[in-house]
């Protein structure tokens, strides 16, 4: 059946309508063909997670088939053992959890032992994302992130410990349900391109399709970062030299006065 | 006849400055600052140019017996780490009376001028020598070969 006119218009007005709103009947929220993993275990009890002391739940995602993410490459040093979540599998309503730590440390040679946290990190599976004279961040795979702030708290004196914990399940499901949606959509005003009457209206359509498209790779990208976000964890590590006595800010002078008195100043000032 | 010649010794001794533990020469456009002046600053000899090149000795008692190393150290940390001089060259410095020490070259920039000194360093048992030249680097190049000449030709006694 070829529709033209009115008839044709109405149908593209009807798929427009379909992405609006909540979820349409056609796609259920069982269907989402989505997965994750929360820690067992989890202390979670809302939207955010925080802990300045204690042990963080661990999370990871476990992608499961018909998801697109692509993650992350990590990997570990041959030899060196390999991330693997410590979660299982978790209904839809299950949280998501993205950890983000931030140490304060008090070290004595700060070069040292920020070269110690990077090779934990990489010995972890993990990544240098930045590295300043006195910071660096890194990102680990979730299921080593206990891990590895155990091995970066063991480098120097921490005085500051704050562990974060976002849950972000909800708006990966809410995602994943609006892809589908769209995917649908698009499947349909694909099948009314092939029926368009003239140029015009195929034009018209391959406008619409374009929008679904745009929409459909925002969201897809946003799927992927918070898989990743979700995958690896982001350690934080600020270092602060640790104070000492006054020693080098000038307490040390030998006893011999005539030290004291060579240079320029004197030597120029004459009498 | 005694009694002449200890006189003839004593009045040598007055004219040549048989007293003083060095001997050195200054080079041409340098002349000699007022030694009780200097003495009270800390120096045994110190001389000038018109333009500002000063050339001065101290003579410091080793009663802690440093040796060498241990006072070029000490020198060098004063004044790299502590003022803020850079330490152009460190090289020996044989005098003409044949001891050897070091010469510390440093440059200084101040006000977005450029300085030099020099430190020659002679150690023995009793005695530390320093001998210092330093001026704005403008003045001093143009009489740099002279003061190193006179450095040199040091003689201790």
């Amino acid at each position: 059946m070829r529709l033209r006119g009115p008839g044709w218009l109405a149908a593209i007005l009807w798929c427009a309508g379909c992405g609006a709103g909540g979820a349409p009947s056609a796609v259920s929220r069982d269907a989402t063909p989505v997965s994750y993993a929360a820690a067992p275990g989890a202390t979670y009890g809302g939207e955010d997670y925080r802990s300045d002391y204690e042990s963080p739940p661990m999370a990871a995602p476990s992608e499961a088939p018909g998801t697109d993410y692509v993650g992350t490459p990590q990997a570990a040093p041959t030899g060196s053992p390999t991330p693997s979540p410590q979660s299982t599998p978790a209904p839809d309503a299950g949280p998501m959890l993205v950890y983000t730590a931030h140490l304060a440390m008090s070290v004595y040679r700060v070069k040292e032992v920020r070269e110690g946290v990077i090779a934990a990190i990489r010995e972890l599976g993990g990544v240098l994302t930045l590295e300043t004279a006195t910071q660096v961040t890194v990102r680990v795979p979730a299921a080593r992130f206990q891990e590895a702030l155990e091995r970066i708290e063991e480098l120097g004196e921490v005085v500051n410990r704050n562990v974060h914990a976002q849950d972000v399940g909800e708006e990966f499901r809410d995602i994943g349900i609006r892809i589908e949606t769209l995917e649908a959509m698009r499947r349909r005003v694909e099948r009314l391109l092939d029926q368009a009457p003239n140029v015009q209206a195929a034009l018209e359509v391959e406008r619409h399709l374009e929008r679904i498209t745009v929409e459909l790779e925002r969201l897809k990208g946003r799927r992927r970062f918070l898989s990743d976000q979700v995958a690896m964890s982001t350690i934080t590590v600020t270092f602060q030299e640790r104070q000492v006595e006054d020693i080098a800010r000038g307490i040390f002078k030998l006893p011999f006065d005539w030290i004291q008195q060579i240079g320029l100043t004197n030597l120029m000032r004459l009498r | 006849m005694n009694a002449k010649i200890l006189v003839l010794l004593l009045v040598t001794c007055a004219l040549g400055g048989c007293g003083a533990a060095f001997e050195l020469e200054l080079p041409a456009r340098f002349v000699t600052l007022d030694a009780k002046a200097q003495k009270l600053a800390g120096y045994a000899k110190r001389a000038t140019t018109a333009d500002g090149v000063v050339v001065a000795v101290r003579v410091i008692d080793n009663t802690s017996e440093g040796d060498l190393v241990f006072w070029q150290e000490a020198v060098t940390i004063e004044m790299r780490d502590r003022r803020g001089y850079a330490l152009l060259d460190d090289a020996e410095l044989r005098v003409a009376s044949g001891q050897t020490g070091r010469l510390l070259r440093f440059g200084h920039d101040e006000e977005g001028e450029a300085y030099r000194y020099w430190i020659g360093l002679l150690v023995d048992e009793r005695r530390i020598f320093l001998v210092e030249a330093g001026g704005a680097e403008k003045v001093f190049e143009p009489v740099e070969g002279d003061v190193e000449k006179a450095v040199r030709g040091l003689r201790i006694r």
